[in-house]
Parts: C-alpha cells; structure tokens; sequence
C-alpha cells in the first residue's frame, strides 16, 4: 500500500500538551496552637487564622494578621458568641 | 473544523484537497478524523494511475491534484471518496465542510 493509514491524520494534537496548572503554595499551618483547657503565657499565640473564624476575647488581642494571641497567663477557654461565632479567652489562673 | 475543497471542470474532478483539524475530541479519541483518515487513505491506495495526479500527503493536509485524463476506474474511486466524505459531513456538520467549486 503506498499510503500508510493513521487513523488520526485530521486530529489535531491539542489533547497531548501539557496542563498549565500543576502549582500550589507551601500549606500555611493554620488553627488552633493552643486546646481548650491548656495553660498558656502572656504573649503567646493561641489561634492562626485567615480572616476571624474565632474572634478575641477577654485577655486576648488580635494581630493584623487575624491570628489571636493572649495578654495574660492562664487557661485558654473557647466559647460561642450568639448564635454562629465563636471566640477565644484566658481565665486568668493565681 | 476539517475543510474539503473540491474544483470540478464540468463533471470532472480536477483537485481534491482535505485542510484542517476536526477537534470533536482529543488527539487518539478523534472519530470524525479517523472516518475522513480512513476514506482518504483507502482510497488513495486504490489509484491505479499515481502518476496521473500531483499528490501531498501529510498530517492535517491532503490534496490530489488531477494532471491528466484518468480512468474510468479512478474516476470512480475519487467519486467514492467524495461520497463517502459527503456522508460523514451529513451527520458531522459541526466538524466537516465541503465546498465544490
């Protein structure tokens, strides 16, 4: 035969390139640092987070960065604030 | 969109040319491709008088060009061919044109 048959001769290769996607950043190590119930120090970070999932209470302040962090040593206690919030304290212990 | 040109000069066929990329699916899963592959290259193989035309053949471009009076048997498989183009361009409008000029 003098024309060898490729059944794909009109097909356009497109499906074969490669993808653009494949890239992802580096997990970012979010969420709790310190549990319900644990003793924590003044200035420690409690809680990292995009955005306030959990929001500061009493004895805790909030960076630029939404992560939360205590003012006073103590016991972190995590508690809901009306009906869908949640928040974060330090019941500070003698 | 796999374009066909056909130039007659009366009732005879004087060039044939297939252009183009049928994209109804990826490169290996191209059926509309694979119908016009087969009928070109089937038929193709069945020329009996090759130095009568002036043929390329190569990935996404076929043309055969008519250089001088032919059979009465070519002609007949060059009008299989453009039957049986025809027929793939009825239910595959989307991917195949035929145009004759």
């Amino acid at each position: 035969m003098m024309f060898k048959l490729n059944l794909q001769l009109f097909a356009s290769k497109k499906g074969v390139g490669s993808t653009k996607n494949g890239r992802d950043s580096a997990g970012r190590r979010l969420g709790a640092k310190v549990a319900d119930g644990q003793w924590c120090h003044s200035g420690s970070i409690i809680y990292r987070q995009r955005g306030t999932r959990i929001y500061p209470g009493e004895n805790t302040k909030i960076g630029k960065d939404d992560t939360i962090f205590a003012t006073a040593n103590g016991i972190v206690k995590y508690y809901r604030v009306g009906k869908d919030r949640k928040a974060v304290k330090v019941v500070v212990s003698d | 969109m796999i374009n066909i040109l056909i130039k007659k000069d009366g009732k005879k066929v004087t060039c044939l040319e297939i252009k183009g990329h049928a994209h109804s699916d990826e490169y290996g899963k191209d059926l509309v491709c694979a119908g016009v592959s087969a009928i070109i290259t089937g038929g193709l193989n069945n020329l009996h008088d090759l130095d009568n035309y002036e043929i390329l053949f190569e990935e996404g471009h076929v043309k055969i060009k008519v250089l001088e009076d032919i059979s009465a048997h070519d002609e007949v498989v060059i009008e299989t061919i453009i039957t049986s183009l025809q027929t793939v361009e009825e239910s595959n409008k989307k991917f195949v044109k035929i145009q004759i000029l």
